[in-house]
């Protein structure tokens, strides 16, 4: 079963090597506007008087991703430096999914993404979005078909409005249902 | 053998009879799992580690060494080592590789001979020792279910 978790849950976690030593500790995440992924974490050194890591672990470079740790294979996973989490701070749109509109596709507003839903484990991935809706309620949507993220917007299939979730709980069956209408129905959007 | 029931005893030195230290705490070694050495409490201050290849006979008395020379002391040792205290696994939590916390490191079981580990021991379960993926200063490392 797939476990899934709020992706602003990953800061503070620690980053443990299978060796078991702990390098370090999530600080913040970057997103990767042009997917709608995570692009990388930034870290911060672990300890009292720790100050920030000047490393970046890339997304891909995880090993897995899980409730209680991040967990990497070694501290070559880390970058040497973290150019990659600054990167993008030039592109159009911050380099950030959050603060974004979800519109479907027939051009139905669904509210502003407050956060990201990953799906841990070996190959954690991003899931769906947390959106906070125009009447200000928190809902979360998961994404599955063909998704488009632009520095203005994320594009989502029609059928997604009928498959939130209120919680995560209710998540892992709104995205099951989902990928089950859209794969029943392809043609629709 | 339960480490546990192994602390305590004395480790005496074959050349003079006599015993050089108690054994305090030991470290662990993956792949396979095994005891990579002993960690000594020995008169004054300080620890003192005995790497398991050292060890004449573990008995179920007392542990013999052929020679107290053999002892070192734990600031010499280096932290890759798998003698180094950083390795020992006793009260230290138990993360997979998928990164679920499976409790804490209560005990371990092991051969007295080979010093392999058949089991480490949590609150909750027994943990087989062909799972072990490394004991590191912040956690003990298990393969996760498939």
């Amino acid at each position: 079963m797939t476990v899934y978790m709020r992706a602003s849950e990953i800061a503070k976690k620690p980053v443990v090597t299978l060796a078991g030593e702990d390098i370090g500790q999530v600080k913040d995440l970057v997103f990767d506007a042009s997917t709608g992924s995570i692009r990388c974490f930034t870290l911060a050194g672990r300890g009292l008087l720790a100050g920030p890591l000047h490393r970046a672990l890339l997304w891909r470079n995880v090993h897995a991703l899980g409730p209680h740790a991040v967990m990497v294979r070694d501290e070559s996973a880390l970058e040497e430096n973290d150019t990659a989490a600054r990167s993008d701070a030039k592109e159009p749109g911050g380099g950030n999914v959050l603060g974004l509109a979800v519109t479907t596709r027939s051009g139905v507003r669904l509210g502003i993404v407050t956060d990201a839903v990953v799906a841990t484990g070996r190959a954690p991935v991003v899931a769906g979005y947390e959106v906070q809706t125009a009447e200000h309620r928190r809902v979360l949507l998961p994404v599955a078909g063909p998704v488009t993220v632009s520095g203005e917007r994320v594009l989502v299939p029609d059928a997604t409005a009928q498959h939130s979730a209120g919680d995560l709980g209710g998540f892992g069956a709104a995205a099951e249902s989902l990928r089950n209408r859209l794969h029943q129905a392809p043609q629709e959007d | 053998m339960l480490f546990t029931k192994a602390q305590g005893k004395a480790v005496m030195d074959l050349t003079t009879a006599e015993t050089v230290g108690t054994v305090a705490a030991c470290t662990v070694a993956p792949s396979p799992a095994r005891i990579a050495g002993l960690r000594l409490k020995t008169r004054g201050r300080g620890h003192h580690t005995l790497d398991w290849s050292d060890v004449q006979s573990f008995g179920p008395d007392a542990v013999a060494v052929e020679e107290a020379g053999r002892l070192r002391d734990e600031k010499d040792i280096d932290p890759g080592n798998h003698a180094h205290a950083a390795h020992d696994p006793i009260r230290k939590a138990v993360l997979t590789e998928t990164g679920l916390n499976k409790g804490t490191v209560i005990d371990i079981e092991f051969d007295e001979q080979s010093g392999r580990i058949s089991h480490l021991l949590t609150d909750e379960e027994q943990i087989p020792g062909g799972e072990l993926l490394g004991v590191g200063s912040y956690a003990v490392v298990v393969t996760a279910p498939q």
